[in-house]
């Protein structure tokens, strides 16, 4: 029987700087996770082989690349063609989180989020990952 | 990190309380632009480009009035994002509609301008 390895390294693509700190807070401070944030896909990727992140939540609507398009070109990625991603959005209706979940996102997370609770949310994400 | 650096550290009700308020300190500054676009759009003879653009901005103003709990910015935002959606997907011109738009487009303009604006803490844990 194998467990779960736990939950580290997040990295959150969002271009709002505002909901970045938030993230932050809620990842980082409340939840104790290693996070790191940026505002788009380019920076993403470009720093993604150092981080190597255990987990990825891509903001949905972001100008250049969107979340679906950034989850392809992890798609492509042998090292992250596993790695779950988590689309964060606003106001999800049912039929979109099946959606996003048939473009092969693991789950769907909607803003607004609770900052005491969004770091809880994301590791019992990581952990039905491995069920 | 040590424990001096623990204890000097704000709380997090402290940190998004600052972030909120620096986020309705700047929030005309940030309307702004998205009324010049709008102006652009109506200029244009309703490009569905420039429409779209709007609802990128006015998106983005949403999402993070919704995270940050300012509320009546987000209930307005949430409207223009509504109709806006109504007017890209008809085929025919709403006039009505559009002009809605503008009339809560210029509301939040107002709103943001006042600075008189209910934002109930963040960090509610709930």
């Amino acid at each position: 029987m194998t467990t779960c390895p736990e939950l580290e390294r997040v990295l959150y693509i969002e271009d709002e700087p505002d909901i970045r700190l938030v993230a932050e807070i809620a990842l980082r401070q409340v939840g104790g996770l290693n996070v790191i944030t940026c505002a788009g896909g380019e920076e993403g990727l470009s720093l993604i082989h150092d981080f190597m992140p255990q987990l990825i939540i891509l903001d949905v609507m972001m100008p250049g690349m969107d979340g679906p398009q950034i989850l392809c070109k992890l798609r492509d990625m042998p090292e992250f063609e596993t790695t779950p991603v988590v689309f964060i959005t606003a106001k999800v209706q049912a039929d979109e989180v099946e959606q996003f979940k048939r473009l092969g996102a693991a789950d769907v997370i909607s803003k607004p989020f609770n900052p005491m609770t969004l770091a809880d949310d994301v590791r019992a994400i990581w952990a039905a990952c491995d069920e | 990190m040590s424990d001096r650096e623990l204890n000097e550290k704000p709380s997090v009700d402290a940190q998004l309380a600052t972030l909120q308020a620096e986020y309705i300190a700047n929030l005309y500054e940030r309307v702004l632009p998205v009324l010049s676009l709008w102006q652009d759009y109506i200029a244009s003879n309703y490009s569905p480009e420039l429409l779209r653009d709007v609802y990128r901005k006015v998106h983005a103003i949403a999402g993070t009035s919704s995270i940050l709990n300012v509320k009546p910015i987000d209930r307005l935002s949430n409207q223009v994002q509504i109709k806006i959606q109504t007017v890209l997907q008809s085929t025919d011109i709403e006039t009505t509609l559009i002009a809605e738009i503008g009339l809560t487009l210029n509301e939040i303009l107002d709103v943001a301008k006042s600075g008189d604006i209910n934002a109930p803490p963040i960090n509610l844990n709930t």
